[in-house]
Order: C-alpha cells, then sequence, then structure tokens
C-alpha cells in the first residue's frame, strides 16, 4: 500500500491525513488522525452533577453552549424532572443563538476564503484577512452575524464563551424585557445578512460543480433529531436515521437508548473515535450528522422562508437525500435563517419573560443521558452518579466524532479524484482541508481536546514506502 | 513597522482563539497593525516555516492551552526560542485550567479508549506520526518555558484582550505583567455584601438567587474574594458563582487555602476549637468536591502539595 500525509490548519482542532493506495495506485482508503486528548471523560469523575455543565462547556470555545445544555440535559434526567416550559424556551433560544453564531464562524471565517477566492489561492491570502481585503461587506457582515448569536448567548447567560446559565433543572435567570428587546432590534439584520449570504451561495453554486461533486459526495446513512411531528428539531424529539434515497431506517429513537444502536469503535492511529450505527456493523454503519443530516432527516424545517430554501434544496436531489457534503455550507446557511426566524417566533412569545424556570430536585436517577443537536450535530452527554450527586462514570459522543469515518471517506474520494501520480499538489492540499472543512470539524469537542489542526499529508507506496510528504500548520 | 505576532494552541478548548473574535469590528483595526507569522486556527503556515525563523524574531507570541502532550511541550520550548515576548494566554495556559483536574490521577488514555489502549502509527514505516504521548501531568505553560505576562481568564475578556493590545502595540509591554486587576473580582461586583454568617453552604442549583445580595452571604461557594477582578464580575452578575478563571489575586496565593479560610469565619467553623461548634463544622460538609470547585483552574499550579500528601497517605496505607 502506498499512503499520503496532510496535516489541516483552519479547523479547530489537531489531525493529520493519511491516503493509502493499493497496488493499481488507486487510493484504497484514506485516514484522518486526530493528535490531541485531554480525557474529560477521566477527570469528570469525582466532580458533581451540578458542575458539569460549566465544566463540560471546556470541551469546546467554539461551542460551548452546546455542552452546557447538554449537560443539563443530562442533569435534568438525573434529577427525574421535567424543567418548565419557559426554561426550555429559554434554552432552545441560547442554542439557536449558538447555532447562528457558530455555523456563522464556520461559513464566513473559516470557508469563505475557499469559497470566495478559490482553492487554488495564494495560502497567504487565503483567510479571513483575505477576504476582508477582497469583499469587506462579506467580512462585515460574517462578524456582525456572528456577534448577534452571541449576544443572544450574552444576554441570557451572562458571557459569550462558557456561560454559566443552564443547571440540572432549568436555567437560572430568566431573561428580562429589556435583553429581549435588545435581540430583536438587532434581529431585522441578522436577517437581511442570512439572506444575503443564502443568495449569494446559491448564486454562485454553478462554479463549484467539480468540488460539489467530488467533497465527500457518497451515500450513508444519516442522523438527527427530528420533532414528534417530522419537523426540523435542534433540542428535544427524537432521533431519526434514513438512508442515501431518504428512506426511514429507523424512527422515533429514544436518545437515551443510543448504546443499543451506536457502537463506538476504537483505532490506536487516532484520538478520535469512530462511533457507527450498530445494527449496520462497523465501519459499514457509518453515517453523517450536522446540519446536512438535520436537513435530509426532516420533513420541514416549519418556518416560511426556511422552508422555501429547504425547497430549493431538496430540489438538488429529487426525491432523495442530498448526499454531497460540500453542500454542508448550504445546510449551515438555510439553517441560519431557520434559526433566526425561529428566535423570532421565541421573542415573540409572552412566556420567554416568565420567571419560572427551575425544577428543584435532588438526585433521583443514578444515571442520566442528554442529547441534544449541537451546530455540527447530534451530541450526546451520558453520565452515571452515586446518591450524592457525585460522577461516577462520563462517556461523551460529540457531533465531529460521529462524522468521523464519513471524514474519512471524503478525504479518499478527494483525493481519487485530483492526485495524479505521486505528487501532492498544492490544489489537492487545499481541496483535502477545503474537504474536511465541509464538515466544519471542531477536533476539540471530538476528541474533548484541541490544538492547531495542521495538515499534512504523506503519500505512501505498496510496500509501505513513503512517496511524497507535505505538510502545513504544526 | 507592524509587530509580528504568532498565537499557538495547545491542549485547548479553541475559546481562547475565538475569545479574539470578541473584539468584535475592533478585531480588523488590532490585526491592520501586527504581521500574523503563525497563527494555525486562522492562517495557513507551517511547522518549518516556524523553524525557520531568527531566534527572537517574533515581537509577541500568545500560547492558549494546556501543556497535555510531549508535542505541546516541543512546540512551545520552539515558540520560545523565536519570540521577545512570549504569554500565557487563557487560564489552561497560565494556570493549567480545567483539563489540570486530570492531574488527580492517572490513567487517561485507558479511561477513554479502553483497556490497554496504546497509540500506534498510521503504518509501521511512520513511527513519527503516532499520536504523541502524554505527559505525566497537565502543566501551565511556566513550567516549561519562561513567561513574560498573563493575559487570564477562561476565556480572557474583551476588556482585557483590549488592554493587553494596547500596550502590545504601543510598545508598553512590562515583563510579569499581568492583564487583570491586583485587586479582587468583588470590588466590581453590585452585589451587596454583608460578610452575614452562614448556616448552609448551598449550590447552585439549590436556590434562585436574590438578584442584590451577595452570592457568598447567600451561602453560594463563590471565588470573588479570591480571585482577581478585570472581568466586571460577569459571573456572579448572571446569578453564578465566581470560580476564579481570572486567577488569585497577589494578596490570596493559594485560592483553596485563601478561599477556605474566609469560608470558615463565615460559619465560625473552628473559633474555638474543634468542639465548640460541632454544628458549624458539619456546614463545610456541603462543600463537595472541594477540588473541583476551588481549584477548578489552578490545580496545577497550587495542588502539588495535596497530590504529594495524597501520595503519602496512600503509602502508609499500603
Amino acid at each position: 500500500m502506498r499512503h499520503l500525509r496532510i496535516p489541516v490548519t483552519r479547523i479547530e482542532g489537531h489531525g493529520l491525513i493519511t491516503v493509502h493506495l493499493g497496488e493499481d495506485g488507486r487510493v484504497r482508503e484514506a485516514r484522518f488522525h486526530v493528535t490531541e486528548v485531554r480525557g474529560f471523560e477521566r477527570f469528570c469523575v469525582g466532580r458533581t452533577i451540578w458542575e458539569m455543565p460549566a465544566l463540560t462547556a471546556r470541551i469546546c470555545g467554539i461551542c460551548p453552549v452546546s455542552h452546557l445544555l447538554c449537560s443539563a440535559k443530562a442533569g435534568d434526567a438525573v434529577l427525574a424532572v421535567r424543567i418548565p416550559r419557559p426554561a426550555e424556551k429559554l434554552r432552545r433560544l441560547m442554542n439557536l443563538g449558538q447555532i447562528v453564531q457558530s455555523h456563522a464562524l464556520s461559513f464566513f471565517h473559516l470557508s469563505s476564503p475557499d469559497l470566495l477566492l478559490g482553492w487554488d489561492a495564494d495560502p497567504k491570502v487565503r483567510n479571513i484577512l483575505g477576504v476582508a481585503a477582497f469583499d469587506r461587506k462579506l467580512a462585515l457582515d460574517g462578524i456582525r452575524l456572528r456577534a448577534f448569536g452571541q449576544e443572544i448567548i450574552e444576554i441570557l447567560g451572562g458571557k459569550r464563551i462558557h456561560p454559566a446559565w443552564a443547571v440540572p433543572g432549568g436555567v437560572n435567570q430568566p431573561l428580562t424585557e429589556e435583553g429581549r428587546d435588545r435581540i430583536a432590534a438587532k434581529l431585522p439584520e441578522a436577517m437581511r445578512i442570512a439572506q444575503d449570504a443564502l443568495a449569494y451561495y446559491e448564486s454562485r453554486m454553478g462554479s463549484w460543480a467539480e468540488e460539489i461533486e467530488h467533497f465527500g459526495n457518497f451515500p450513508s446513512l444519516f442522523m438527527a433529531l427530528v420533532a414528534p411531528d417530522g419537523s426540523w428539531e435542534h433540542y428535544g424529539g427524537f432521533l431519526r436515521v434514513v438512508d442515501a434515497e431518504r428512506r426511514i431506517v429507523a424512527d422515533g429513537l429514544d436518545p437515551a437508548r443510543y448504546p443499543e444502536y451506536i457502537g463506538e469503535a476504537v483505532e490506536p492511529w487516532s484520538y478520535l473515535k469512530f462511533p457507527y450505527y450498530k445494527p449496520y456493523g462497523y465501519p459499514e454503519g457509518m453515517y453523517r450528522v450536522g446540519p446536512l443530516a438535520r436537513l435530509n432527516c426532516c420533513e420541514r424545517f416549519g418556518t416560511k422562508l426556511a422552508d422555501e430554501a429547504l425547497s430549493r434544496f431538496r430540489a438538488l436531489a429529487p426525491g432523495k437525500a442530498v448526499t454531497a457534503s460540500f453542500h454542508y455550507h448550504y445546510a449551515r446557511l438555510i439553517e441560519i435563517l431557520g434559526a433566526l426566524e425561529k428566535i423570532g417566533e421565541l421573542l415573540s412569545d409572552p412566556e420567554i419573560l416568565s420567571t419560572r424556570v427551575r425544577a428543584e430536585a435532588g438526585i433521583n436517577e443514578l444515571e442520566g443521558v442528554g442529547v441534544h443537536e449541537a451546530p455540527r450535530g447530534t451530541l450526546i452527554h451520558h453520565y452515571g452518579v452515586d446518591e450524592t450527586g457525585v460522577i461516577r462514570r462520563v462517556n461523551l459522543i460529540v457531533s465531529t466524532g460521529h462524522n468521523n469515518l464519513a471524514m474519512n471517506r471524503t478525504v479518499a474520494q478527494i483525493a481519487e479524484h485530483w492526485l495524479s501520480g505521486r505528487e501532492i499538489t498544492e490544489g489537492l492540499l487545499n481541496r483535502l482541508e477545503g474537504g474536511i472543512r465541509a464538515y466544519d470539524p471542531c477536533l476539540s469537542c471530538s476528541v474533548h481536546a484541541v490544538g492547531r489542526m495542521p495538515l499534512r499529508v504523506v503519500l505512501v507506496g505498496p510496500e509501505g514506502e513513503i512517496l511524497a510528504e507535505r505538510t502545513r500548520g504544526a | 513597522m507592524r509587530a509580528k505576532l504568532a498565537v499557538y494552541w495547545t491542549g485547548s478548548c479553541g475559546g481562547c482563539d475565538v475569545s479574539f473574535l470578541e473584539l468584535g469590528p475592533g478585531l480588523l483595526d488590532v490585526l491592520s497593525q501586527v504581521e500574523i507569522v503563525f497563527w494555525p486556527a486562522l492562517v495557513d503556515a507551517k511547522r518549518q516555516d516556524l523553524e525557520r525563523l531568527p531566534p527572537r524574531s517574533i515581537d509577541i507570541t500568545l500560547v492558549n492551552g494546556v501543556l497535555r502532550t510531549e508535542e505541546n511541550a516541543e512546540m512551545v520550548a520552539l515558540l520560545r526560542e523565536k519570540s521577545r515576548f512570549l504569554g500565557a494566554y487563557g487560564a489552561c495556559a497560565h494556570l493549567g485550567g480545567v483539563p489540570a483536574l486530570a492531574n488527580q490521577g492517572n490513567g487517561i488514555l485507558e479511561a477513554v479508549f479502553g483497556p490497554g489502549f496504546r497509540p500506534a502509527p498510521p503504518f509501521p514505516e511512520a513511527p513519527e506520526d503516532t499520536p504523541p504521548d502524554l505527559l505525566p501531568e497537565a502543566l501551565p505553560l511556566d513550567e516549561v518555558v519562561p513567561v513574560d505576562f498573563v493575559v487570564p481568564g477562561c476565556p480572557p475578556p474583551a476588556g482585557l484582550i483590549a488592554r493587553f493590545f494596547e500596550a502590545a502595540l504601543s510598545g508598553g509591554l512590562q515583563p510579569g505583567q499581568v492583564f487583570a486587576e491586583e485587586k479582587a473580582l468583588c470590588e466590581e461586583c453590585p452585589r451587596v455584601r454583608e460578610e452575614r454568617r452562614i448556616s448552609r453552604v448551598l449550590r447552585p442549583h439549590e436556590v434562585l438567587p436574590d438578584p442584590e445580595k451577595c452570592l457568598l452571604d447567600q451561602g453560594m461557594v463563590c471565588l470573588g474574594p479570591v480571585t482577581r477582578g478585570g472581568c466586571e464580575a460577569s459571573c456572579p452578575k448572571a446569578g453564578m458563582p465566581c470560580t476564579g478563571c481570572l486567577g488569585p489575586t497577589p494578596k490570596a496565593g493559594d485560592p483553596a487555602l485563601a478561599l477556605l479560610s474566609a469560608l470558615a469565619s463565615l460559619v465560625r467553623a473552628g473559633e474555638e476549637g474543634e468542639a465548640a461548634f460541632p454544628e458549624e463544622n458539619r456546614i463545610l460538609d456541603g462543600l463537595v468536591d472541594p477540588i473541583g470547585t476551588l481549584y477548578k483552574y489552578a490545580f496545577a499550579k497550587y495542588g502539588r502539595p495535596l497530590r504529594r500528601l495524597a501520595r503519602r497517605r496512600e503509602e502508609v496505607r499500603a
């Protein structure tokens, strides 16, 4: 076998790619290696269930809110309470703010350099600063849209990164009228930016045809939460699994029983585990989560503008799932728009100002699972506690982890298409990175560790000899 | 000439890198005054490019994250050599941060990946691609390289980041500088403190806090009295006790000892011998997980004596 090796930048985390070639010189498989680990599952043991939301928020500084909310949900399960309705609405509001800010970061700050300047542009300018020089409005729009999502988080939680606000049983502070009005005042501008970005993507889509075709375009399963009526969901509901034909493979799955249908494989060459859909086995049980999966799994978004956009999205693959991972970007933009519409709905709900935001209870169950949709996909927190609420066992399956197998497959597909001979060209390197970036992988989350995300590609021959090597990042 | 800036992350959550965005549109002004020579989260650059730079050719390097792997330690040594000023950015680099709670025990890899897990190379010919070994303990930056200044916080709040750039870009960076207040957080907290005796230690979930009163007076373990100000008391304002992310004030030193002594006076525990106030003495039993609560970010920095003690106790038992 020959191998090809790449590290990756502008993704949150540390990683390395190896591409393995067979005797015939064709790509046999590709692996995305993650080289950091911090050990949250180990050192959360001994902490208390009430400390977990704030503690696990430190898994990831890009989506701390996701861990905060998911952990609080696992805590609700341990307390065996149904939190007050206004508390759920407030948590939803924060999660929607989180989806907006995280998707904006992914699209504008991290991916727009590729989309705007092209995969063959000089790496020195292919970053958000290059975008600012080329299209200042787009760069500023991105900053403003992200700031809007962050402001929702700050108004609710008091702090934009690592807020300490959601707790088992609800939230610890209601929303004030003034806070609500501040969010509402900025909503129209955010809507404008989201619509502009969507229009930009739709108008430029044609010029990315080759990338759309080869950046991880393959059949797979998709998994996401959906509401009981089948519409788009991000906080409650049930898990649904669909296949590439958009046939429902499994529906109404109780998220708390995830160990029955999700397995986690371990490979010694990566600190990122490999979740798979158990009934299909490993690695055949590859599935994707995140914006693309959520749109493929749901029947409708449930808001006007997002549903219009969703029907254009569906037209890409009539009657089937959209299987091109490139369109994670598209799905992300549609979700921003829909999330903003849902934020508008929540703000006009009088209950959003209610001060009934906390259910109080002690330890009533010794085990609790929290599942919700983080921007990057389904997030699972599973805790075992003792009678005093001290954590005894922790398992975390995070969004990027679910996509691990699909990212490997994506890398293989890109290498197959853009690798000519044994040379690792700049264009190949950039597309490998871009292909991974479509998933907006957050390695801080996935291995509960971050660091740099260097890209290093090593091409290795059938005898294991190193044929070529290219490195970027450190 | 624009200042040459490097930003690097080790075992980090990415929140520190993201925190620069909290400057909002002001970020573009800052970026226009610096030349980024290395910042893996933001721009494409290679480790080799860094290796080729002459010593001390980077004006300012900010490192965020805990030192967790051998590779982390190598990279910060390299950055130290290439930098005139090198600073710890964020609680992990400053104090070890949340990931350093792992120093309480061992066996991270086995706990996460299952018994017998050993990292291996992706293929036998590339031993250098084996996921890096973990350091025996998670370490703050200054345990591996000399550190010139600190921008503290989890993550650093926007006001302190702005203050740092103001100093750095005007050439006013002082060795030993910590970009936060020397005074305690309580000084900037709007809650009213009366130093009332408390009869219970309450955890945040047990009570909806009174919006005006000091959280400590309400029985919540708030690290405000022993923690540096500089964040405008953002957590207490949101109803959550301070957990100490800006690090202890110079006066407090070890945050756990300092806060325990403050708590002891609030419950009068031990004032006149152990037996004098038996009920009061039990109040502090409500402080479940003292290490995670009092050393949430600072266990790597201040937890060593405690770890030695625990080891000795185990030896005695054995």
